[in-house]
Protein backbone atom coordinates (compact mmCIF):
# COMPACT_ATOMS: atom_id res chain seq x y z
CA UNK A 1 0.00 0.00 0.00
CA UNK A 2 2.64 2.85 0.74
CA UNK A 3 4.99 1.27 -1.60
CA UNK A 4 2.52 1.78 -4.42
CA UNK A 5 1.07 5.25 -2.67
CA UNK A 6 4.90 6.63 -2.88
CA UNK A 7 5.29 5.12 -6.63
CA UNK A 8 2.40 6.90 -7.90
CA UNK A 9 3.43 10.23 -6.01
CA UNK A 10 6.71 10.07 -7.57
CA UNK A 11 5.03 10.13 -11.19
CA UNK A 12 2.86 12.96 -10.25
CA UNK A 13 4.23 14.48 -13.30
CA UNK A 14 3.95 12.08 -15.60
CA UNK A 15 0.26 10.96 -14.54
CA UNK A 16 -0.61 14.19 -14.92
CA UNK A 17 0.75 14.64 -18.52
CA UNK A 18 -0.47 11.50 -19.70
CA UNK A 19 -3.81 12.56 -19.06
CA UNK A 20 -3.49 15.72 -20.54
CA UNK A 21 -2.02 14.01 -23.47
CA UNK A 22 -6.07 12.74 -23.81
CA UNK A 23 -7.26 16.05 -23.40
CA UNK A 24 -7.38 19.44 -21.47
CA UNK A 25 -8.74 18.86 -18.08
CA UNK A 26 -8.86 20.50 -14.61
CA UNK A 27 -7.46 18.95 -10.96
CA UNK A 28 -10.15 17.29 -9.82
CA UNK A 29 -11.31 14.92 -13.48
CA UNK A 30 -7.82 14.42 -13.26
CA UNK A 31 -7.12 13.16 -9.71
CA UNK A 32 -11.34 11.17 -10.41
CA UNK A 33 -9.10 9.38 -12.89
CA UNK A 34 -6.78 8.14 -10.57
CA UNK A 35 -8.87 7.79 -7.93
CA UNK A 36 -10.98 5.18 -10.94
CA UNK A 37 -7.73 3.55 -12.37
CA UNK A 38 -6.67 2.27 -9.10
CA UNK A 39 -10.24 0.71 -7.98
CA UNK A 40 -10.52 3.53 -5.70
CA UNK A 41 -7.23 2.93 -3.69
CA UNK A 42 -5.39 5.84 -4.96
CA UNK A 43 -6.17 9.76 -4.86
CA UNK A 44 -3.40 12.83 -4.98
CA UNK A 45 -4.42 15.09 -2.37
CA UNK A 46 -4.80 18.59 -3.36
CA UNK A 47 -1.68 19.77 -2.25
CA UNK A 48 0.35 17.09 -4.17
CA UNK A 49 -1.57 18.06 -7.64
CA UNK A 50 -1.34 21.59 -6.87
CA UNK A 51 2.14 21.73 -6.40
CA UNK A 52 2.79 19.47 -9.63
CA UNK A 53 0.33 22.00 -12.00
CA UNK A 54 2.39 24.53 -10.23
CA UNK A 55 5.95 23.10 -11.29
CA UNK A 56 4.89 22.21 -14.88
CA UNK A 57 3.42 25.40 -15.39
CA UNK A 58 6.56 27.26 -14.86
CA UNK A 59 9.21 24.51 -16.90
CA UNK A 60 6.25 25.21 -19.96
CA UNK A 61 4.79 21.50 -20.09
CA UNK A 62 1.32 23.00 -19.53
CA UNK A 63 -0.75 25.99 -20.13
CA UNK A 64 -3.73 26.73 -18.40
CA UNK A 65 -6.76 28.74 -18.65
CA UNK A 66 -10.25 29.42 -17.58
CA UNK A 67 -12.91 27.06 -18.16
CA UNK A 68 -16.58 28.54 -18.82
CA UNK A 69 -19.12 26.15 -18.86
CA UNK A 70 -21.13 27.01 -15.50
CA UNK A 71 -21.54 30.39 -13.80
CA UNK A 72 -21.14 28.86 -10.28
CA UNK A 73 -17.87 26.38 -11.30
CA UNK A 74 -15.46 28.25 -12.66
CA UNK A 75 -12.73 25.15 -13.22
CA UNK A 76 -9.13 26.03 -14.31
CA UNK A 77 -8.60 23.72 -17.10
CA UNK A 78 -4.72 22.49 -18.11
CA UNK A 79 -3.74 21.73 -21.67
CA UNK A 80 -0.18 20.17 -22.45
CA UNK A 81 2.11 22.18 -24.80
CA UNK A 82 4.55 20.46 -27.60
CA UNK A 83 7.05 20.37 -25.06
CA UNK A 84 4.69 18.63 -22.17
CA UNK A 85 4.38 16.07 -24.87
CA UNK A 86 7.61 15.50 -25.29
CA UNK A 87 9.02 15.71 -21.62
CA UNK A 88 5.76 12.86 -21.02
CA UNK A 89 7.39 10.79 -23.57
CA UNK A 90 10.97 10.90 -22.28
CA UNK A 91 9.41 10.34 -18.57
CA UNK A 92 7.57 7.08 -20.16
CA UNK A 93 10.51 5.66 -21.42
CA UNK A 94 12.54 6.32 -17.94
CA UNK A 95 9.76 4.36 -16.44
CA UNK A 96 9.92 1.53 -18.40
CA UNK A 97 13.63 1.41 -17.62
CA UNK A 98 13.23 1.73 -14.13
CA UNK A 99 10.43 -0.67 -14.24
CA UNK A 100 12.70 -3.47 -16.26
CA UNK A 101 15.82 -2.78 -13.63
CA UNK A 102 13.61 -3.18 -10.50
CA UNK A 103 11.85 -6.23 -11.61
CA UNK A 104 15.15 -7.91 -12.50
CA UNK A 105 17.09 -6.86 -9.22
CA UNK A 106 13.54 -7.87 -7.18
CA UNK A 107 12.71 -11.16 -9.42
CA UNK A 108 16.01 -12.89 -9.57
CA UNK A 109 16.37 -12.66 -5.80
CA UNK A 110 12.76 -14.34 -4.90
CA UNK A 111 13.69 -17.26 -8.07
CA UNK A 112 16.98 -18.04 -6.54
CA UNK A 113 15.18 -19.53 -3.45
CA UNK A 114 12.95 -21.40 -5.96
CA UNK B 1 -22.68 21.73 4.81
CA UNK B 2 -20.96 23.40 1.99
CA UNK B 3 -20.27 26.46 4.09
CA UNK B 4 -17.81 24.57 6.38
CA UNK B 5 -15.86 23.84 3.44
CA UNK B 6 -15.60 27.63 2.63
CA UNK B 7 -14.82 28.66 5.49
CA UNK B 8 -12.51 25.67 6.04
CA UNK B 9 -10.82 26.70 3.02
CA UNK B 10 -10.73 30.06 4.15
CA UNK B 11 -8.99 30.09 7.48
CA UNK B 12 -6.41 27.59 5.23
CA UNK B 13 -5.52 30.68 3.13
CA UNK B 14 -5.49 33.04 5.91
CA UNK B 15 -1.97 34.08 6.04
CA UNK B 16 -1.18 33.95 2.54
CA UNK B 17 -1.10 36.75 0.41
CA UNK B 18 -3.61 38.80 -0.72
CA UNK B 19 -2.65 38.06 -4.53
CA UNK B 20 -3.87 37.01 -7.98
CA UNK B 21 -2.02 34.01 -7.59
CA UNK B 22 -3.08 32.54 -4.24
CA UNK B 23 -6.39 33.49 -4.75
CA UNK B 24 -6.86 31.52 -8.37
CA UNK B 25 -5.24 28.19 -6.19
CA UNK B 26 -7.51 29.09 -3.67
CA UNK B 27 -10.44 28.97 -6.21
CA UNK B 28 -9.15 25.85 -7.68
CA UNK B 29 -8.62 24.17 -4.80
CA UNK B 30 -12.03 25.58 -3.63
CA UNK B 31 -14.15 24.16 -6.86
CA UNK B 32 -12.54 20.68 -6.72
CA UNK B 33 -12.92 20.17 -2.61
CA UNK B 34 -17.06 20.68 -3.66
CA UNK B 35 -16.77 18.50 -7.05
CA UNK B 36 -15.47 16.18 -4.44
CA UNK B 37 -17.56 16.59 -1.90
CA UNK B 38 -20.72 16.63 -4.68
CA UNK B 39 -19.52 13.06 -5.58
CA UNK B 40 -19.33 11.55 -2.24
CA UNK B 41 -22.56 12.80 -1.26
CA UNK B 42 -23.99 11.12 -4.62
CA UNK B 43 -22.21 8.07 -3.79
CA UNK B 44 -24.57 8.01 -0.48
CA UNK B 45 -22.06 8.91 1.66
CA UNK B 46 -23.09 11.52 4.64
CA UNK B 47 -22.42 14.99 5.11
CA UNK B 48 -20.39 14.77 7.65
CA UNK B 49 -18.43 11.59 6.13
CA UNK B 50 -18.04 13.59 2.88
CA UNK B 51 -17.20 16.82 4.40
CA UNK B 52 -14.47 14.50 6.66
CA UNK B 53 -13.40 13.35 3.17
CA UNK B 54 -13.05 16.10 1.46
CA UNK B 55 -10.89 18.45 3.68
CA UNK B 56 -8.72 15.48 4.70
CA UNK B 57 -8.04 15.21 0.48
CA UNK B 58 -7.18 18.50 0.37
CA UNK B 59 -3.60 17.99 2.25
CA UNK B 60 -0.66 20.27 3.45
CA UNK B 61 -0.71 23.71 1.20
CA UNK B 62 1.66 25.66 2.94
CA UNK B 63 4.23 24.56 0.77
CA UNK B 64 2.62 25.31 -2.26
CA UNK B 65 1.44 29.35 -0.49
CA UNK B 66 5.23 29.33 0.08
CA UNK B 67 5.77 28.62 -3.31
CA UNK B 68 3.87 31.03 -4.86
CA UNK B 69 4.35 33.35 -2.09
CA UNK B 70 8.33 33.82 -3.04
CA UNK B 71 8.34 35.03 -6.43
CA UNK B 72 5.88 38.21 -5.55
CA UNK B 73 8.92 39.50 -3.28
CA UNK B 74 10.66 40.37 -6.83
CA UNK B 75 6.67 41.90 -7.63
CA UNK B 76 7.00 39.72 -10.67
CA UNK B 77 10.27 41.85 -12.20
CA UNK B 78 12.54 39.90 -14.11
CA UNK B 79 16.29 39.15 -12.82
CA UNK B 80 17.54 40.89 -15.92
CA UNK B 81 14.99 44.04 -14.98
CA UNK B 82 16.14 44.21 -11.32
CA UNK B 83 19.71 44.06 -12.58
CA UNK B 84 19.65 46.98 -15.16
CA UNK B 85 17.52 48.82 -12.25
CA UNK B 86 20.22 48.42 -9.92
CA UNK B 87 23.03 49.30 -12.20
CA UNK B 88 21.21 52.13 -13.89
CA UNK B 89 20.65 53.77 -10.23
CA UNK B 90 24.52 52.88 -8.93
CA UNK B 91 25.39 55.27 -12.47
CA UNK B 92 22.99 57.89 -11.29
CA UNK B 93 24.34 57.63 -7.61
CA UNK B 94 27.62 58.24 -9.08
CA UNK B 95 27.49 61.07 -11.49
CA UNK B 96 25.24 63.02 -8.97
CA UNK B 97 27.66 62.83 -6.22
CA UNK B 98 30.65 63.29 -8.86
CA UNK B 99 28.87 66.84 -9.50
CA UNK B 100 28.49 67.78 -5.97
CA UNK B 101 31.70 67.12 -5.28
CA UNK B 102 32.71 68.95 -8.96
CA UNK B 103 30.45 72.04 -7.86
CA UNK B 104 33.42 74.03 -5.89
CA UNK B 105 35.86 73.87 -9.03
CA UNK B 106 33.45 77.18 -10.61
CA UNK B 107 34.02 79.15 -8.06
CA UNK B 108 37.40 78.35 -7.64
CA UNK B 109 38.39 78.67 -11.34
CA UNK B 110 36.21 82.38 -12.14
CA UNK B 111 37.46 83.53 -8.27
CA UNK B 112 39.79 86.40 -10.00
CA UNK B 113 37.31 87.48 -12.68
CA UNK B 114 33.91 86.13 -12.60
CA UNK B 115 32.88 85.76 -8.92
CA UNK B 116 29.12 85.79 -9.55
CA UNK B 117 29.67 83.51 -12.41
CA UNK B 118 31.34 81.01 -10.45
CA UNK B 119 28.89 81.12 -7.86
CA UNK B 120 25.60 80.56 -10.44
CA UNK B 121 27.99 77.41 -11.51
CA UNK B 122 28.16 76.19 -8.82
CA UNK B 123 24.24 76.47 -7.81
CA UNK B 124 23.39 75.08 -11.32
CA UNK B 125 25.30 72.03 -10.69
CA UNK B 126 24.15 71.31 -7.70
CA UNK B 127 21.08 71.59 -8.62
CA UNK B 128 21.56 69.22 -11.31
CA UNK B 129 22.90 66.55 -8.95
CA UNK B 130 19.93 67.17 -6.33
CA UNK B 131 17.85 66.55 -9.53
CA UNK B 132 19.22 63.12 -10.31
CA UNK B 133 19.07 61.95 -6.91
CA UNK B 134 15.73 62.82 -6.69
CA UNK B 135 15.10 61.26 -10.08
CA UNK B 136 16.78 57.71 -8.97
CA UNK B 137 14.45 58.02 -5.72
CA UNK B 138 11.41 57.62 -8.20
CA UNK B 139 13.21 54.91 -10.52
CA UNK B 140 13.27 52.26 -7.53
CA UNK B 141 11.46 49.01 -8.43
CA UNK B 142 9.71 47.54 -5.54
CA UNK B 143 11.10 44.25 -4.94
CA UNK B 144 12.63 43.04 -2.01
CA UNK B 145 16.36 43.61 -2.01
CA UNK B 146 16.73 40.98 0.64
CA UNK B 147 14.83 38.05 -1.36
CA UNK B 148 16.79 38.99 -4.58
CA UNK B 149 20.07 38.82 -3.11
CA UNK B 150 19.71 36.06 -1.78
CA UNK B 151 19.27 33.98 -4.86
CA UNK B 152 22.24 35.77 -6.55
CA UNK B 153 25.02 34.44 -5.38
CA UNK B 154 28.02 36.86 -6.09
CA UNK B 155 30.06 35.65 -9.45
CA UNK B 156 33.55 35.50 -9.87
CA UNK B 157 33.40 38.04 -12.80
CA UNK B 158 32.05 40.91 -10.43
CA UNK B 159 34.78 39.66 -7.90
CA UNK B 160 37.54 40.39 -10.46
CA UNK B 161 35.68 43.90 -11.15
CA UNK B 162 35.63 44.77 -7.80
CA UNK B 163 39.40 44.27 -7.11
CA UNK B 164 40.30 45.37 -10.36
CA UNK B 165 38.16 48.66 -9.39
CA UNK B 166 40.01 48.49 -5.64
CA UNK B 167 43.86 48.63 -7.57
CA UNK B 168 42.33 51.79 -9.90
CA UNK B 169 41.32 53.81 -6.74
CA UNK B 170 44.31 52.89 -4.90
CA UNK B 171 46.51 54.29 -7.56
CA UNK B 172 44.07 57.04 -7.71
CA UNK B 173 44.78 57.96 -4.20
CA UNK B 174 48.53 57.77 -4.30
CA UNK B 175 48.76 59.88 -7.73
CA UNK B 176 46.06 62.62 -5.97
CA UNK B 177 48.71 61.95 -2.65
CA UNK B 178 51.41 62.74 -4.79
CA UNK B 179 50.00 65.48 -7.24
CA UNK B 180 49.02 67.31 -3.94
CA UNK B 181 52.49 67.43 -2.31
CA UNK B 182 54.22 68.39 -5.82
CA UNK B 183 52.14 71.10 -7.32
CA UNK B 184 51.33 73.06 -3.08
CA UNK B 185 55.53 72.88 -3.19
CA UNK B 186 56.15 73.88 -6.55
CA UNK B 187 53.29 76.42 -6.56
CA UNK B 188 53.18 77.37 -2.78
CA UNK B 189 49.51 78.04 -3.39
CA UNK B 190 48.81 75.75 -0.58
CA UNK B 191 44.84 77.91 0.08
CA UNK B 192 44.35 75.99 -2.76
CA UNK B 193 45.74 73.10 -3.35
CA UNK B 194 43.35 71.14 -1.64
CA UNK B 195 40.88 70.90 -4.30
CA UNK B 196 42.89 67.75 -5.94
CA UNK B 197 41.51 65.83 -3.50
CA UNK B 198 38.04 66.99 -4.78
CA UNK B 199 38.49 66.32 -8.05
CA UNK B 200 40.33 62.97 -7.34
CA UNK B 201 37.05 61.62 -5.47
CA UNK B 202 35.36 62.95 -8.35
CA UNK B 203 37.55 61.09 -10.61
CA UNK B 204 37.62 57.76 -8.65
CA UNK B 205 33.05 58.18 -9.19
CA UNK B 206 33.65 58.50 -12.59
CA UNK B 207 35.84 55.43 -13.05
CA UNK B 208 33.02 53.59 -10.70
CA UNK B 209 30.53 55.03 -12.94
CA UNK B 210 32.31 53.86 -16.25
CA UNK B 211 32.37 50.22 -14.43
CA UNK B 212 28.99 50.34 -14.13
CA UNK B 213 28.20 51.20 -17.47
CA UNK B 214 30.36 48.28 -19.17
CA UNK B 215 29.50 45.47 -17.12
Amino acid sequence: MSIASDIIRGHTDTIILSSLREKDSYGYEINKKIKTASGGRYELNEATLYTAFKRLEDNGCITSYWGTEQANARRKYYHITAFGIDTCKRLHTEWEAAKKIIDTLICTEGEKDE
Amino acid sequence: MNKLLYEHIDKLFEGAPDTKQTNEIKEEILQNTLDRYNDLISEGKTEEEAYRIAVAGIGDITHLIESVAVPDTNAGYTREQIEKNRKSRSILLSVAVALYIMCIIPPIIFEETYENLGVVLMFVIAAIATGIIIYRAGTKLNYSEEAYQSTEPENCETKAEKSVLRAINGVICAIMLIVYFAVSFLTGAWYITWVIFLIGTAVMNIVKAIFDLTR
